[in-house]
């Protein structure tokens, strides 16, 4: 919301549907959240992350969608830069979700290692930065 | 302030942000909340002043120089989502800092009823359809006004010969009024 639509749209390189259902699988992670602290419904971190994952899968499976169209129109240099960009912020996403799940649930990397659940996010807005600088020029 | 000034920005900070709490996680766990989320007081800050200094010259000339500029609306509604992100972090530092290890209690839900708030201005700003929807509703409201005042003057003249065919559509109360006032 510190930015507009479109300012977010150049920056992230991705649609405002895409941003829409990151935004609704993690209004509805932070309800699992509170809900397994809480006690009320002690579920598996499995179960708690299952609404981001299944955000990064369905924006997974519109990127290739928009791939493919792309594709039979001969615009092939947009349809790969675009799908390069979304399978680097995926990636990244899915990584460090996956990671956090892991470390949470079984608590399997040793102690003093939350820098490697972390290390996605180390270059996710290092890639942002770069891609803004870029753009801009 | 141009865009790409403002992403590098909020880029930098993100990254001291996830640097400072690898650090508090793995080394310093001694370390106040309060000092980990500094680099978010700063970009808190730094939007709010942005947003107060854009709203006041908005204010004060009548519009915004730019055109592309955000309306006084959107402005007024970003500072209150900039408000409810203040609340949540600093809710959400007391809890980890002051209240768990202290034997008192805060629901996790009272933490997270700004960041509710926030995420559902967003999700309803950032409907793909509700642009479209909107323009939609405003025309079917209008279009439903126009086709159902000149239906019922259309029936006022016609009279009890296209009685059976409004009848079948659906016709408007007041011409069927006047098709029973006409057939008697």
């Amino acid at each position: 919301m510190l930015y507009t639509k479109k300012e977010a749209e150049q920056w992230l390189g991705m649609t405002v549907f895409e941003m829409w259902v990151h935004i609704i699988s993690i209004l509805l992670f932070t309800v699992l959240v509170a809900l397994k602290v809480e006690n009320i419904w002690p579920v598996s971190w499995w179960t708690v992350f299952i609404p981001l994952f299944t955000g990064v899968g369905m924006i997974a499976y519109f990127s290739v969608i928009v791939f493919i169209r792309l594709f039979l129109e001969h615009d092939f240099k947009t349809a790969g830069f675009r799908v390069l960009w979304s399978a680097l912020l995926l990636t990244l996403i899915f990584l460090f979700e996956y990671l956090l799940c892991q470390k949470l649930a079984a608590d399997s990397i040793p102690q003093g290692h939350y820098s490697q659940v972390m290390s996605p996010l180390f270059v996710l807005p290092i890639v942002l930065g770069i891609r803004a600088c870029v753009s801009s020029n | 302030m141009p865009l790409s000034y403002r992403i590098v920005c909020s880029c930098l900070l993100a990254l001291f942000f996830f640097i400072m709490m690898a650090v508090k996680l793995d080394r310093k766990p001694d370390w106040n909340w309060f000092l980990v989320c500094l680099p978010l007081w700063i970009f808190n800050l730094f939007f709010s002043v942005l947003l107060i200094i854009r709203l006041v010259s908005h204010l004060r000339n009548g519009r915004e120089r730019d055109t592309n500029a955000m309306s006084l609306f959107s402005k007024g509604l970003f500072i209150f989502v900039l408000l409810m992100k203040w609340i949540f972090e600093i809710m959400l530092c007391i809890k980890l800092q002051y209240v768990d290890g202290g034997g008192k209690k805060l629901s996790m839900f009272f933490v997270f009823i700004p960041l509710w708030i926030l995420l559902l201005i967003a999700v309803v700003r950032l409907f793909p359809w509700t642009p479209e929807v909107m323009s939609l509703i405003k025309r079917n409201v209008r279009t439903s006004e126009v086709s159902s005042a000149s239906r019922s003057t259309q029936s006022m003249k016609r009279g009890p010969t296209t009685s059976g065919l409004s009848n079948t559509v659906g016709a408007h109360p007041r011409s069927v009024g006047s098709r029973s006032s006409n057939s008697s």
